[in-house]
């Protein structure tokens, strides 16, 4: 679904953010990234859904090569959630889910704030699924930081992306309410048969939900497993002093 | 023994007010203000104020008339304002420029604009419309457009960028994101200037018939020039009255919606 | 129907519906008041473009000297009347503020009164006052004053309302009597806000200052009313050009000293 072929990317200052990364990432699997900060993960994602643009090698997603000129082709295959969950605080809920299907609805009613009726039911049924029907009519700054990122998780579905790159989803929320969003991630992104790649910092998170494990570490990656096979030296090779 | 607190950092504010006084002395001393009597101007304005004695309602309908016409000339010249610059200052916002030349470009137009006072517009207006409103209407949208065009693009800017990035990254075309990300964010401001904008449009449209514009200021004048006292005293409470009641509109309507 | 908006009933909101029918209603009944007929437009377009084009010429040198001499005036009445209505509005302020006020039989009266002083136009106080003292800049500078104070007074008065009264209850703890908690609890609490009042009152004065002249009460305004009676082209480009410049100046100067500030 994701290939990375040999992707470096070097930053002005001549910062190597990542290093010959080759990696593979197939429907309906869970992988996540880990690494101390500043090891490359956020570079990672940026690339794959073509924010940055690598200074070697190359990315297809979904069959499509990424390059700066298919931006919104690629964004429309790519869900993104991210950490400050980057909602429209004034817009309802559900209004927020719809703007999921932006990028096909007709572009002109889109202005006014029109959408087809099958869009909006399938929009109340994201917002259902993510257990937030009874919020559809709230303004989302009235609601809780988790509360937001299932929203962003229901905008993400309405998407239909064949991959959901998720930036560090649960980095500002307590630890139950991690568990509650990683839980519904997840979900969706398997029964959907999506690629799900997820940036975290928490290993037991990423132990717990998690089918592959990818270990970044000055932008080469050091750890490639799955999750059942890790063991705590691996992990501490990733994390311990060089 | 040492003291805890560090000495307090030199104000500078004796500077500035002694800079500010010299500054003052200069200004009365250059426009010859001495040779001016206060005391006289003050006769005299007592004199003139206690010419408006009674005011007279005769031409009442005619006054209303007028007034409404000021007003009116207020509503369009603000609502042109608001159409051309909700959709100029887009191009005029640093993060949603197409390119910075265009952004540029655009700034400049709508500093110029604002910068251009709307009774100089009026003025240059009526040597292609002739007396009429129409001059009024275009002068003060002029000027609307630059005020309103730069103060969204300000707010467009203020926006946070994370919510611009996650329209796009569901694949949103730029106007969308305009639409959902952008204008939301920034309704309270539009509403805020928007009104302020018409308040202050009502109180210029007022006084642009001074200089042959429309509305009610051609009346005042004529009655000023005329030394017709009564009818000027009838038509400044007309005046008045209209602009304290836009002004309790707006300020309710900003409360409301604060 | 296909389509729907998100809202509960899929319908736009009544407020939405009922505001643009308002403004269209609105515009339309007030569309023949306000003199909006195509024909004047179709037969302004051309004039104006010539207009335009006669903007466009080599400017007149020799008026340049007396171009400058007539900003000078207006930006020197704008500073004078600035400083005058910010010594007036102060302490008119402070009586009129719920929190510093000596007494609100006080503080409503003058409320009352500074807004009748908003609400006439500076131009109209300028009118009334040529009429009454004569041509020149001290008419034009008491009509920026007379403004200046009613709008200073109203700014000052909300920024002193909503300062918090914990500093000040601290202030009043310790024996401070009624005069000094106000000046010293409440008025430090607002110089930020109060500062860049000051600065937008000299903005919007020097503005204020440059059209005064039309109805003869000084400042530059003059040039521009003789500019267009006597057609003088060469005369009007430099006189637009210089607002340009002049209020762009002052916008610079004023942003970086109200950062400074707050």
């Amino acid at each position: 679904m994701i290939e990375l072929r040999s992707v470096s990317k070097e930053f002005p200052g001549g910062r190597k953010a990542l290093d010959d990364v080759s990696l593979t990432f197939a429907a309906g699997t869970v992988t996540a990234i880990l690494g101390p900060s500043g090891a490359g993960k956020s570079t990672l994602l940026r690339c794959i859904n073509g924010l940055e643009t690598p200074t070697a090698g190359g990315i297809t997603v979904n069959g499509i090569e990424v390059s700066p000129r298919k931006l919104r082709e690629i964004r429309r295959e790519v869900g993104m959630v991210f950490q400050h969950f980057n909602l429209v605080p004034r817009l309802n809920a559900l209004t927020n889910v719809l703007t999921g299907s932006l990028s096909r609805v007709p572009m002109l009613l889109s202005l006014f704030y029109a959408f087809p009726r099958d869009e909006i039911r399938r929009a109340e049924h994201h917002l259902a699924s993510v257990g937030l029907a009874e919020h559809a009519w709230q303004r989302v700054d009235r609601l809780s930081g988790g509360q937001q990122q299932r929203v962003a998780i229901a905008r993400c579905l309405l998407q239909q992306p064949k991959v959901i790159l998720a930036d560090e989803p649960v980095a500002s929320l307590d630890p139950e309410t991690s568990r509650e969003v990683m839980q519904i991630l997840v979900r969706a992104a398997t029964e959907n048969q999506m690629a799900l790649v997820v940036n975290l910092h928490q290993v037991d998170i990423a132990l717990e939900f998690c089918d592959r494990i990818v270990g970044l570490r000055h932008g080469q990656v050091v750890i490639d497993d799955l999750a059942e096979n890790l063991t705590s030296e691996k992990l501490q090779s990733l994390y311990g002093q060089s | 023994m040492e003291r805890g607190i560090p000495p307090r950092p030199r104000s500078w504010l004796p500077l500035w007010l002694f800079g500010i006084l010299l500054l003052c002395g200069a200004i009365i001393w250059k426009l010859q203000l001495t040779q001016f009597n206060v005391q006289e101007a003050g006769q005299d304005f007592s004199e003139y104020v206690s010419r408006y004695k009674s005011p007279s309602f005769q031409n009442l309908p005619e006054y209303l008339g007028l007034m409404f016409q000021t007003v009116a000339i207020a509503l369009w010249g603000s609502s042109i304002a608001l159409v051309v610059a909700m959709s100029g200052c887009v191009l005029a916002a640093r993060n949603l420029s197409p390119h910075p030349a265009v952004y540029r470009i655009t700034r400049e137009i709508f500093s110029f604009l604002r910068a251009v006072p709307d009774l100089a517009f009026a003025v240059l207006f009526i040597m292609s419309f002739g007396i009429g409103p129409q001059a009024g209407v275009c002068a003060i949208s002029l000027h609307g457009i630059g005020f309103l065009g730069k103060s969204f693009a300000e707010s467009l800017e203020r926006v946070s960028p994370q919510t611009y990035q996650g329209l796009e990254s569901v694949g949103a075309h730029r106007w969308q994101t305009l639409v959902y990300a952008g204008f939301p964010s920034i309704q309270q401001d539009i509403v805020g200037a928007t009104l302020y904008t018409f308040d202050r449009n009502v109180r210029m449209a007022a006084v642009l018939g001074i200089v042959g514009a429309g509305g009610i200021g051609v009346p005042l004048k004529e009655a000023v020039d005329l030394f017709r006292y009564s009818d000027a005293f009838a038509i400044l409470i007309v005046i008045l009255g209209t602009l304290l009641a836009t002004e309790f509109m707006s300020d309710s309507i900003r409360r409301r919606l604060a | 129907m296909k389509y729907a908006w998100p809202t509960p009933n899929g319908r736009l909101p009544r407020t939405v519906i009922g505001l643009g029918f308002g403004t269209i209603l609105a515009l339309g009944a007030t569309a023949a008041t306000a003199g909006m007929e195509p024909g004047r437009f179709r037969d302004a377009g051309p004039r104006f473009a010539e207009l335009i084009g006669h903007l466009v010429t080599p400017p007149d040198w020799q008026f340049f000297g007396s171009l400058g001499a007539g900003l000078l005036e207006t930006v020197g009445m704008a500073i004078l009347a600035s400083c005058f209505a910010i010594v007036v509005a102060m302490p008119l302020a402070i009586l009129m503020a719920r929190n510093t006020t000596p007494s609100l039989l006080l503080a409503y009266p003058l409320r009352v009164l500074t807004a009748v002083m908003r609400a006439i136009p500076d131009l109209l106080w300028a009118l009334a006052f040529v009429a009454a003292v004569g041509l020149g800049p001290v008419p034009g500078i008491a009509a920026l004053i007379v403004t200046t104070v009613a709008y200073l007074a109203k700014f000052h008065q909300e920024s002193l309302d909503v300062v918090a009264l914990g500093p000040v209850e601290g202030i009043s703890s310790v024996g401070a009597n009624g005069l000094a908690r106000r000046w010293f609890g409440i008025l430090p609490q607002a110089v930020p806000d109060l500062v860049g009042q000051w600065v937008y009152s000299l903005d919007s004065n020097v503005r204020a200052a440059t059209i005064l002249g039309i109805v003869g009460a000084g400042g530059v305004g003059f040039d521009l009313s003789n500019a267009v009676k006597l057609q003088q082209y060469n005369r009007l480009g430099p006189l637009i050009l210089s607002f340009y410049v002049i209020v762009t100046i002052l916008d610079r100067l004023s942003d970086r000293l109200r950062r400074r500030v707050t």
